[in-house]
């Protein structure tokens, strides 16, 4: 949020900077997207996440703050709400993909590749010319002449995007863009992304409950929870070591206590998790990190572990079964993925008590915990 | 319940009790059996004559060319409304929706009165429109302006339910795309709820053929000015019963022939 009296300078640096609250929905998050990056939006439902994206599509108003995209001040409410500037969504250069593609029905693909060509002023020839190139870029070039109604809903979120994209949208706003899609669809669609926004060097923020979304398009990531930012960070950094809750949640992690050491985190049981100290972490002080379930395995009977594990659920997953351990505060509890052959021999029930020891996560970052 | 037959959705379960199929046989038989008479009442011989004779010709006319004026004014005034009362937050929406609802629960002579006196000669605005040089009480006008009135609530509330059932997604898409206003109601919003519009002007044009009592008492029943189908009937009925259920035969079919038009679909 920005501070002091009155409106604050533009940052000079274009992308877009974020930097606002809206008061119905709790939210004041101050965030930024570098030209040519995409930015993951993560976060728990109801964080905010579709409200940040609204207040720079400008389909919200902001309470206090301002929306700066590129240089241009798309909305200021200063601190005290007054608007001083407002520019309305059509003139922003932004475009929306949702996880519905909401095409328009009564238009054909590449009708409504050339929607926002045509809104702009550009005659119908050239907007089609324009549109049906950028049908062939997303794959549905052969689409053109059906109506939304008869696509399926993997050629339908080709042709929307065909359609943001037809926009030249300065910043692309994907709403969990994949989420809607079957996975036999999604795979597809999520290669098309990336390259649409690798290789353009498109900027893009982007919000999804996918961990491979987030690998596969991001640079950085940014979390939302009740309404602010808790954490960013490189994307790849945000879901190995996460400083918070929702992105360990997100990427399967389980967060383990101990004690920070040299070389790791010392477990209750004195064995050492290898991995690096995080800033501000010192030697002998209560820490904790969080390790995927592929770095844990049951103790052989009899034997104490490293660690205990209150299995509070049992997922079956192809040829493992996931235990799960119960949570830590906020924090999602360890787990461990048992063969099934051992499973079944063994059983594996919620309730009980299982044995748990460390067999792999090298380099994990291990971070103060009070 | 796999079987040859397919599923209809509620067929088992909680069952109406029996009785409740005499009174509803009752009520179908109540709308059925006055037209079954209407129609074992037509002269099929002469209906050719009696539906071409002068004064038939003349409502017919009338009735078609007023009833499509007045649809074209519900259109005109009715879109707009219908938007207002279905996109905006503005400060007492809720006493315009009555409003705009009471035509359709008046009575149509209080109706005709009514306008009688807002535009009569001695009415509120006669004087303005006098010095205008327009009367409109007892002319074709008029005739217009009573079935705009008694139609209008058809048209905006078919509209409003299919703009808050179209819902605001898709207008929202087309603005960040770069749709101004003008362009999204044009392009989007419009050709989105078109079934919605089209059911409601079908509705708008049967209510004001059907228009009698507002009509009789605003405009009057002169020959070829303001006598429309229905007056035309009401006053045949006396005179030449046949050319009435002749006359009557038509507004059925047109009646029918709406209820058509505009069924399965979501409005009204």
């Amino acid at each position: 949020m920005t501070s002091g009296a009155g409106t604050t300078p533009a940052p000079r640096s274009g992308g877009l900077h974020l930097a606002a609250a809206v008061d119905a929905r709790g939210l004041e998050v101050d965030l930024a997207v570098r030209p040519g990056e995409v930015v993951a939006l993560l976060g728990p439902n109801g964080a905010g996440k579709s409200t940040a994206l609204g207040l720079v599509a400008g389909l919200l108003r902001p309470d206090r703050g301002r929306v700066v995209l590129d240089d241009d001040v798309l909305a200021d409410a200063g601190d005290d709400g007054r608007t001083r500037t407002w520019v309305a969504p059509h003139r922003r250069r932004t475009a929306l993909l949702a996880q519905d593609p909401l095409l328009f029905g009564h238009l054909t693909a590449l009708d409504n590749a050339a929607f926002a060509p045509r809104a702009r002023g550009a005659g119908r020839t050239a907007a089609r010319a324009g549109a049906a190139r950028w049908l062939e870029r997303v794959g549905a070039g052969s689409l053109a002449d059906r109506r939304p109604a008869q696509l399926s809903g993997g050629q339908a979120q080709r042709v929307a995007l065909a359609r943001a994209l037809a926009a030249e949208p300065r910043l692309l706003l994907l709403d969990e863009p994949l989420a809607a899609l079957d996975v036999a669809a999604a795979p597809a669609l999520r290669q098309l992304l990336r390259e649409v926004l690798r290789a353009d060097g498109r900027s893009a923020l982007l919000v999804t409950h996918d961990p491979l979304d987030v690998l596969a398009l991001a640079d950085r990531a940014v979390v939302v929870d009740g309404g602010r930012v808790v954490e960013e960070g490189p994307a790849a950094e945000v879901l190995a070591a996460p400083r918070t809750p929702f992105p360990a949640r997100l990427a399967g992690l389980g967060r383990l206590r101990g004690t920070a050491a040299r070389g790791g985190l010392v477990l209750p049981s004195g064995r050492v998790l290898p991995g690096a100290l995080a800033p501000g972490c010192r030697q002998g002080e209560p820490a904790a990190a969080a390790v995927p379930p592929s770095a844990l395995a049951l103790a052989p009977p009899g034997s104490p572990g490293d660690l205990a594990l209150d299995v509070v659920a049992v997922e079956p997953r192809g040829e493992v079964v996931r235990l799960r351990g119960a949570d830590d505060g906020a924090w999602p509890g360890p787990a461990v993925d048992v063969p099934l052959a051992q499973a079944a021999a063994r059983g594996v029930v919620p309730g009980r008590r299982e044995a748990v020891v460390v067999t792999g996560a090298a380099g994990v970052l291990v971070r103060p915990a009070r | 319940m796999r079987g040859a037959r397919p599923a209809r959705p509620a067929s088992t379960g909680a069952e109406l009790p029996r009785w409740v199929l005499v009174p509803a046989a009752v009520g179908a038989l109540l709308v059925l059996l006055p037209l079954v008479a209407l129609v074992a009442r037509v002269p099929w011989a002469e209906l050719p004559a009696l539906l071409t004779s002068e004064s038939s010709r003349a409502a017919l006319a009338l009735s078609l060319r007023t009833a499509s004026a007045a649809t074209a004014l519900c259109v005109l005034l009715g879109v707009p409304m219908a938007l207002v009362l279905a996109r905006t937050a503005l400060p007492g929406l809720h006493v315009l929706r009555s409003l705009v609802l009471l035509p359709l629960v008046l009575p149509p002579v209080v109706g005709g009165l009514a306008l009688l006196y807002a535009f009569g000669r001695r009415g509120l605005l006669g004087g303005q429109l006098e010095a205008l040089g327009v009367s409109v009480a007892f002319t074709t006008a008029a005739v217009v302006l009573a079935q705009t009135f008694v139609a209008l609530p058809f048209l905006v509330v078919s509209l409003e339910g299919a703009l808050r059932t179209a819902g605001r997604r898709h207008e929202e898409v087309a603005a960040v795309l770069g749709a101004g206003p003008w362009t999204v109601l044009r392009r989007v919003t419009l050709p989105v709820v078109l079934p919605g519009l089209v059911s409601g002007a079908v509705l708008s044009f049967a209510r004001a053929l059907g228009e009698f009592g507002a009509t009789l008492t605003f405009a009057g029943s002169l020959q070829g000015t303001t006598r429309t189908l229905p007056l035309e009937v009401y006053l045949q009925r006396e005179t030449d019963p046949d050319a009435a259920v002749a006359l009557a035969l038509l507004l059925v079919v047109v009646a029918a022939a709406v209820v058509v038009a505009v069924r399965g679909r979501p409005a009204l």
